[in-house]
């Protein structure tokens, strides 16, 4: 079942709420700031909207496109590149990469927005991957146990420091 | 997902676009007609302005830039804030200070963002008004406006926009008064 934060682009009511079309840079300033967007924005990281959903959301949209005619629901979809903007899954890259990559007049604002979003991407700090080589020797100490060495809080046995300080009573140190 | 628009879709259409110095415009001629639903849309949000004159029915073709700068032909949307600073630049434009003038008719006004620097430019529309009014208040300054390309041509308030944190600025070809004929 599609998600009805999904359903309200769609409408006719978030269209007239996002406005006019405006120059993709501010177009996509305008969706960040929309109540609904930021809404789905956080249902995106929270997988309370699914991939699968927004595949078959785009999907039923998609019916109403045309040639030569400026696709309904242009808007809509712009919405959702913005919404995905931040979200790390790979759908949202395949998603924001295959629209952006429509360049058609009937998704003028669409992809132009998507294009956009994917510039903001890049400049998103990246974890960074690296592999170190070890010796074998020291593989084969780590596995050795057959135990997965796990790093974890352990508590302390050694006696509760004496820390003096904590027994002074409060004094006031403002001079008068 | 959209793969396969891009073979049942036709190619934008572009045609030749430069500022006065000869440097290109990126631009777009977009659709035409335009359906139904963007018609409709229109209507609801001009209803919310009742002050608004629609000088001319919902149209494709060009957006703001289009209108103003492009004879009603095309629209510019790649670069946009580029775009206009581009035409600026090579066309002789510059800000209207209202310390010692006034905007005239032709004028054009654009809306931005942020003016210092410029950054994010919403809208540019042409000045057709400009009636002076009594008790030291400004001239009232009326814009004919192409909100975006599907839209008709609003005549309206400089005020009266559908933006939200834009700041108004004038830019005019006229060339600078010198004090000398502002004496005479």
């Amino acid at each position: 079942m599609t998600s009805p934060a999904l359903l309200y682009l769609a409408t006719d009511q978030f269209s007239d709420q996002a406005g006019f079309v405006l120059p993709p840079g501010p177009m996509r300033r305008r969706l960040l700031r929309d109540s609904h967007v930021q809404m789905l924005e956080s249902m995106l990281r929270y997988d309370l909207v699914t991939a699968s959903e927004i595949r078959e959301f785009v999907s039923a949209l998609m019916v109403d496109s045309r040639p030569g005619e400026i696709f309904r629901h242009d808007i809509a979809l712009a919405a959702l590149a913005v919404a995905m903007e931040h979200w790390r899954r790979p759908f949202a890259e395949e998603y924001l990469r295959d629209l952006a990559g429509t360049r058609r007049a009937e998704f003028r604002c669409s992809f132009r927005v998507a294009l956009e979003c994917l510039e903001v991407r890049k400049s998103f700090p990246h974890t960074q991957v690296r592999t170190a080589p070890y010796a074998s020797g020291m593989t084969a100490l780590a596995t050795a146990s057959g135990v997965p060495r796990v790093m974890s809080a352990r508590p302390s046995l050694a006696p509760e420091p004496d820390v003096p300080w904590v027994r002074y009573p409060e004094v006031a140190h403002a001079s008068t | 997902m959209f793969e396969d628009l891009r073979l049942a879709l036709p190619e934008p259409r572009s045609i030749a676009l430069q500022t006065h110095l000869g440097n290109d415009i990126e631009n777009e001629v977009a659709v035409d007609p335009v359906p139904q639903h963007a018609i409709d849309k229109f209507n609801r949000l001009a209803g919310r302005h009742p002050h608004w004159n629609v000088r001319k029915s919902p149209i494709g073709v060009y957006n703001c830039f289009g209108h103003v700068w492009a004879s009603r032909r095309t629209a510019v949307y790649e670069n946009f804030d580029e775009a206009v600073l581009k035409v600026r630049h090579d066309d002789r434009y510059r800000t209207v200070d209202w310390e010692s003038e006034i905007p005239a008719v032709d004028d054009v006004a654009c809306y931005w963002e942020s003016l210092d620097p410029y950054r994010g430019c919403n809208h540019v529309g042409r000045v057709i008004s400009v009636q002076p009014r009594a008790n030291g208040l400004p001239p009232l300054i009326l814009i004919l406006s192409k909100w975006d390309d599907t839209t008709g041509e609003v005549v309206h308030e400089a005020l009266d926009h559908p933006f939200k944190d834009v700041r108004l600025e004038y830019w005019t070809d006229r060339r600078p008064q010198s004090p000398r004929r502002i004496l005479v």
